[in-house]
């Protein structure tokens, strides 16, 4: 049967979907998102590709419900439950002030107010072992109490959990059995990591989020069905696996950052089937702009990220996120610098340009005094824009600073481009990689704009704009696989016994995830395992991840830690020899592999004609202040066929796109269909 | 307008301030110390070649605030010339550089060809530098009871590690492993810092950078000032005390006079108590620190700061006396004088800035520790953590409950695990402490109980609590807040309550509860809205009998439900009487 799949995103402005028919090819379609339900905009989207949808075998979907119910704190009253002592502990925190000359700093409000938190007198110990057994009378009547307090969910977190999940899960067996239907969540389920406060917050949201998601999941699945679909429901998590829907309610956390997770995953496939294993990736949109870094192929994972305020212990594709986008606004503070963002025109009433009433200068406003967007084919000339509002608005700016309107937009533009390279420093250098060694991927609507100026400034290898470069989120889901985490604490020194208890840990870790995906239909080769450990030197705190193999024999033990040496060494400048070195953590990784479609063109199917491509039109650009406009070719990126050389100045427009060429810079229609773009220097 | 265009100069804070982000990182990735890399204890930032700060990473505003003072004292020690690039320096002078011995400085030149352009620092909390007492003491009287002093030492010279120099470190601290594990982390972090910058240079110009933090610096002073403006001009004068100096038993007067005048502010220290015997005495630079802190949250509060902010303030303190104590006067606990001191001029300005300037917080924490022998390992170990407690009520709302005070920011607190599993203690309880908060028409923020119990040894304990006459203020009639104190084996014989103790000795099995202040109320608590006493009281935070007494709120105890005509006549009754 021929393949037929959806891979579907929902952003904060638009809901991107892409079909690929193995017969027919790709299609691409954009709805504006629908915020309040986003069901809505899921099935226009869907009813636009207007076919019979019974031969679809995929579809894949990354949801921001559980963000926006969190964001509107619009999730479930819920109940919390901890060891005698700790009922505080959420609302406590870590009591840091972040803003620390302000005298009004207020932490995030705790999800559950002290009336809805009790205590049970149970107590295991650091090392696991049980200081006072759990009474199931007390606990039972800790919930009962919640319930009649009105308690939609419930979240239990006890004290060293991480150390010895016993109590927890004997907690989980009572509330099967003795409050059957009730959603509840344990600060072990999805995490076991230590730190209390994280671990319950965790806990407390996906509490919080799962009658939510459930309710919409549940929703979403019915009108799908009745509008034709048959297959499953999959689910983007921001691990960067997909979970069949129902299953991934049950950790709501996971689904938080799945948009971005899916735009990584993306242009990790993408830049893999080009033969690019090293990328910077640079998604930038409406508001914001998040850079990841893959290395040799391989998705960058942090174990904890903050979301609205609140800790998330969870394995999470690590993005670095800066408030700056096409609706970023400029400003000038009252000592007279220039600043851009972080505030946004967000969607209403966006850029002064769009004419909805604007009246402050934003980035959009400036790429159009440049020339950079055309007012009469943006989105693919569904949107008019009006270049005399965005004068209208950058002159005040302008004359403040004593610059012309074009200084002042170009100004605009290279301040927002150098807090994107610092953004994009984060997550290299600050973590032992070098972006010459890099090719940096932009995408989203407005990231090609700034692709090459990106990856000089940062002197990258090359810039690559990706084919669809507006659609990477909902691609990234059609590429994606199915994915199983687990993760342990294990703090030992790393000698043979530990050695003996990791390859353990391993083997059940690696049981129960062959098992998890044999449910979901992957067995022998289409299954993968990567275990590794997280490793620091005895008595540091942070710790770094290490690749173990599975097997883990005797010799590893040297050489684990020779490999651990040598990661502390490129991250922190520094390796000790002769210290001793600890295991912190034990963690697999379980992927069922999906058979990826290849989404390029197919070099054969357009072949080069050898004569140069011909351009669309020709307009007036600003590149750079001091050459003011220049007239430039225009070219429709759809027209350009494989192998086509494009010289800067030049502009590449497609609907929801383009890509500036700069002056000094040549764009190439490499592999896969994708631009290559490199400085005439050092091409190569 | 400066020679450096804005979009440029905008370009360099960018890169400065990532720098120095990442030397922070950097530092709190590699250390070995939880006071590191859980709690945060320690700052960095870049400076100009004049000394002058530039760029800061979120930390310590304690640290930040004199860090060039440091800086500026290796440069008149060691001679911009006797220089070279891959030199590391150490400071820790509480006379010259300020605060005390524990917070060693690490310092780097950075340099662009053969030119020095700025430098580098790292400052960090060490647990012990060979004092009389593990981690410094509540009673010590002179700077040698405190450990050694480091003046502009070289440990680093063209990136050569001086082992002698190292030797003498390792062999006169207590904790030397981890410790010098800490050391490695901050001269990591400057060498991060220093790359960062030539690396912005060699991008933009070396001149166009030079030129360009003197201009980021301008600019900030020119933001001061306008935000000086913004505060009526005028004197104003504060006093409070600290119970004792740790030593003698007599209260510690500290008197700030704060003047505004249009676009320059003056503190004026003259009237505080001289010098004492006890450690709660501040260096001059450690003063300064305090002044600006107190500066920033009243002028720039929401900027990254840099030198130019504090240009428009001036510091006066009287030689000899608590804030500008000279050698060999003990500081270990300057941080309570500090913390009071600052606490001062807000009450100062309250009367002049009532919709500014919240109620006091219980922040005079000196700090808590824990140490003996650990039976597990029968190696020795040190538990320290700054303790969070009541923020005081502002216009409009209530104190936040248990949060870091003033002088630390971004801290972190310890999570029980983590010191479950490193030291042989339990933590039992970490808990709101209820009815701490000074009642109010806004209600001051809730202090908190930690509990430790000793495990299978015996230990000692220092603590540094304090301001149990003089608490946490309210304002506008609202009410103090509790002071902080440490109780021993409560409701046994021979419990014990404990202000400020060095080394108190404890038994296996012991129970510490560390207990700390709530904030001052803001108003008259007649005026609270019974609809938030009825939550308080449903939440904890305050007690049935309380609500009725001190906020004449009616509370049915079943039911919690306001009595809203018994509510009135109680009311009217309490404003009467």
């Amino acid at each position: 049967m021929a393949q037929c799949r959806i891979g579907l995103d929902t952003g904060g402005t638009f809901t991107d979907l892409v079909l690929w028919d193995e017969a027919a090819g790709l299609r691409l379609v954009k709805v504006p998102s629908t915020p309040h339900r986003p069901d809505d905009a899921i099935v226009e989207a869907y009813q636009r590709l207007d076919r019979d949808g019974r031969d679809l075998t995929f579809f894949g979907h990354g949801t921001t419900v559980g963000l926006n119910a969190l964001i509107e704190r619009k999730g479930a009253r819920v109940g919390l439950i901890t060891t005698k002592g700790f009922r505080d502990v959420l609302e406590i925190a870590r009591f840091n002030r972040p803003d620390m000359y302000n005298l009004f700093y207020l932490k995030p409000r705790p999800l559950v107010r002290r009336d809805m938190r009790l205590e049970v007198d149970e107590r295991v110990r650091a090392d696991g072992s049980v200081a006072r057994a759990l009474d199931p009378e007390e606990f039972c009547s800790a919930v009962k109490t919640l319930l009649d307090l009105g308690a939609e969910s419930l979240a239990v977190s006890f004290l060293n959990a991480y150390a010895n999940p016993v109590h927890e899960e004997f907690a989980a067996g009572l509330l099967r059995r003795e409050f059957p239907g009730v959603v509840f969540a344990l600060s072990t389920g999805h995490a076991g990591e230590w730190r209390e406060y994280e671990r319950t917050s965790t806990a407390v949201l996906n509490a919080y989020l799962a009658p939510r998601l459930r309710d919409y999941v549940g929703r979403l699945s019915s009108r799908l069905e009745s509008a034709g679909v048959l297959c499953d429901l999959l689910v983007m998590r921001c691990d960067g696996g997909l979970y069949g829907a129902r299953a991934a309610v049950d950790n709501p956390v996971s689904m938080l950052f799945s948009g971005p997770a899916a735009a990584v995953l993306g242009a990790a496939r993408l830049g893999e089937e080009a033969g690019r294993r090293n990328l910077i990736t640079v998604d930038i949109g409406g508001t914001s702009c998040d850079v990841s870094l893959v290395a040799g192929g391989d998705i960058p994972f942090v174990p904890l990220k903050h979301v609205d305020g609140y800790p998330v212990q969870q394995q999470v594709v690590d993005v670095h996120s800066i408030g700056a986008g096409g609706g970023t606004i400029a400003w000038v503070d009252s000592a007279g610098m220039l600043k851009v963002g972080p505030a946004s025109a967000g969607a209403d009433p966006g850029p002064a340009c769009y004419g909805h009433g604007g009246t402050r200068p934003t980035v959009t406003d400036a790429y159009l005094l440049l020339g950079w967007i055309d007012p009469d084919r943006f989105l693919g000339g569904e949107f008019r824009l009006y270049p005399d509002l965005a004068a209208q608005v950058f002159e005040p700016l302008a004359s403040g600073l004593g610059l012309d309107l074009y200084q002042a937009a170009h100004g605009v533009i290279r301040i927002l481009e150098a807090a994107m390279a610092a953004a994009v420093r984060v997550v290299s250098v600050d973590r032992g990689h070098d972006p010459r060694d890099f090719s940096l991927m932009a995408f989203g609507g407005a990231g090609p704009l700034h692709a090459a100026a990106l990856a000089r400034e940062l002197g990258a290898r090359e810039a690559i704009v990706p084919q669809h470069p507006a659609h990477l989120a909902a691609l990234g889901i059609l590429l994606a696989d199915v994915r199983r985490t687990y993760a342990q604490t294990l703090v030992r020194p790393w000698n043979r016994e530990a050695l003996t208890e990791v390859r353990g840990l391993i083997r059940r870790m690696s049981r129960e995830a062959r098992r998890a995906l044999r449910s979901q239909g992957f067995s022998g080769p289409s299954v993968r395992l990567a275990a590794s450990i997280e490793m620091r030197y005895a008595g540091q705190e942070h710790t770094l991840q290490v690749g173990v193999p599975s097997s883990l024999g005797e010799e590893s033990l040297d050489r684990v830690a020779r490999r651990f040496r040598r990661l502390h060494l490129r991250q922190y400048s520094f390796a000790l020899e002769d210290e001793p070195c600890e295991v912190v953590a034990v963690r697999l990784d379980a992927s069922g592999l999906v058979e990826r479609p290849t989404l390029g063109r197919s070099d054969e199917a357009l072949g080069d004609d050898g004569s140069p491509p011909a351009p669309r039109t020709e307009r007036k650009v600003c590149f750079v202040p001091e050459d003011g406009f220049r007239t430039c070719s225009a070219y429709d990126r759809a027209s350009l066929l494989a192998g086509a050389r494009v010289q800067g100045p030049a502009i590449i427009e497609e609907p929801a796109s383009n890509t500036v060429l700069p002056p000094g810079f040549t764009a190439v229609v490499g592999p896969g269909g994708h631009l290559f773009i490199s400085t005439d220097k050092n091409r190569r | 307008m400066g020679r450096v265009d804005p979009v440029t100069l905008e370009v360099i804070r960018n890169g400065l301030v990532a720098a120095s982000d990442e030397m922070r990182s950097n530092l709190m990735r590699t250390a070995y110390n939880p006071i590191i890399y859980e709690v945060l204890d320690f700052s960095v930032g870049l400076f100009d070649r004049d000394c002058r700060m530039v760029a800061q990473a979120a930390g310590l505003p304690i640290f930040l605030g004199n860090l060039g003072i440091a800086v500026g004292q290796v440069v008149k020690d060691v001679g911009l010339a006797d220089m070279r690039p891959g030199d590391v320096y150490l400071i820790n002078d509480p006379y010259l550089t300020g605060n005390h011995v524990n917070d060693v400085t690490a310092i780097s030149p950075i340099f662009c060809g053969p030119e020095v352009v700025g430098f580098t620092a790292a400052r960090a909390h060490w647990l012990d530098l060979g004092g009389k007492d593990p981690g410094g003491s509540t009673d010590s009287t002179d700077v040698f009871q405190e450990g050694i002093r480091l003046r502009s030492v070289r440990l680093f010279r063209e990136d050569r590690l001086d082992r002698s120099v190292y030797r003498i470190l390792h062999d006169n601290v207590r904790y030397p492993e981890s410790h010098m594990g800490d050391l490695r982390a901050q001269v990591a972090a400057c060498r991060t810092g220093e790359n960062r910058v030539v690396e912005l240079a060699s991008r933009l110009g070396r001149d166009v950078v030079v030129e360009g933090m003197a201009e980021l610096i301008a600019q900030g002073e020119t933001l001061a000032r306008q935000a000086i403006g913004r505060i009526p001009d005028g004197v104003y004068s504060a006093d409070t005390y600290l119970d004792n100096d740790g030593v003698g038993k007599d209260p510690v007067r500290i008197r700030v006079t704060v003047t505004v005048d249009k676009d320059r502010m003056l503190f004026d220290l003259g009237g505080s108590s001289p010098a004492v015997q006890g450690p709660i005495n501040c260096g001059f630079p450690a003063t300064i620190c305090g002044c600006r802190i107190a500066f920033k949250c009243l002028t720039s509060p929401h900027q990254p700061a840099n030198e130019g902010h504090f240009a428009p303030l001036e510091v006066v303190a009287p030689e000899g006396s608590l804030f500008n104590a000279t050698y060999p006067a003990s500081t270990f606990l300057y941080m309570m004088s500090l913390n009071m001191l600052i606490e001062a001029v807000l009450k100062a300005l309250s009367p002049a800035l009532p919709d500014r300037i919240p109620a006091g917080h219980y922040g005079e924490m000196g700090g808590f520790m824990i140490f003996g022998v650990n039976p597990g390992t029968g190696r020795p170990y040190i538990h320290q953590e700054p303790e969070g407690g009541g923020w005081g009520a502002g216009a409009g709302f209530d104190g936040e409950n248990v949060m870091i005070f003033l002088a630390d920011g971004d801290t972190h607190n310890c999570p029980a695990e983590i010191i479950e599993n490193r030291f042989p203690l339990r933590v039992e309880r970490y808990a709101l402490r209820e009815g701490s908060g000074g009642a109010g028409r806004y209600r001051g923020g809730l202090g908190h109980y930690r509990d430790y119990r000793i495990l299978g040894h015996d230990a000692q304990t220092t603590c540094i609590m304090d301001r149990s006459v003089f608490r946490p203020w309210g304002v506008f009639r609202g009410h103090d807040g509790e002071h902080s104190v440490v109780v021993i084996n409560e409701a046994l014989p021979g419990a014990r309550r404990l202000m400020k103790a060095t080394g108190h000795r404890l038994k296996a099995g012991d129970v510490v509860s560390v207990r700390t202040g709530g904030g001052g109320g803001y108003g008259d608590p007649l005026e609270r809205d019974p609809e938030a006493v009825r939550l308080d009281v449903k939440r904890d935070y305050v007690t049935i009998e309380e609500a009725r007494r001190v906020y004449g709120v009616v509370v049915d105890p079943g039911l919690l439900t306001v009595d809203p005509v018994a509510t009135a006549e109680l009311r009217d009754q309490l404003k009467k009487g």
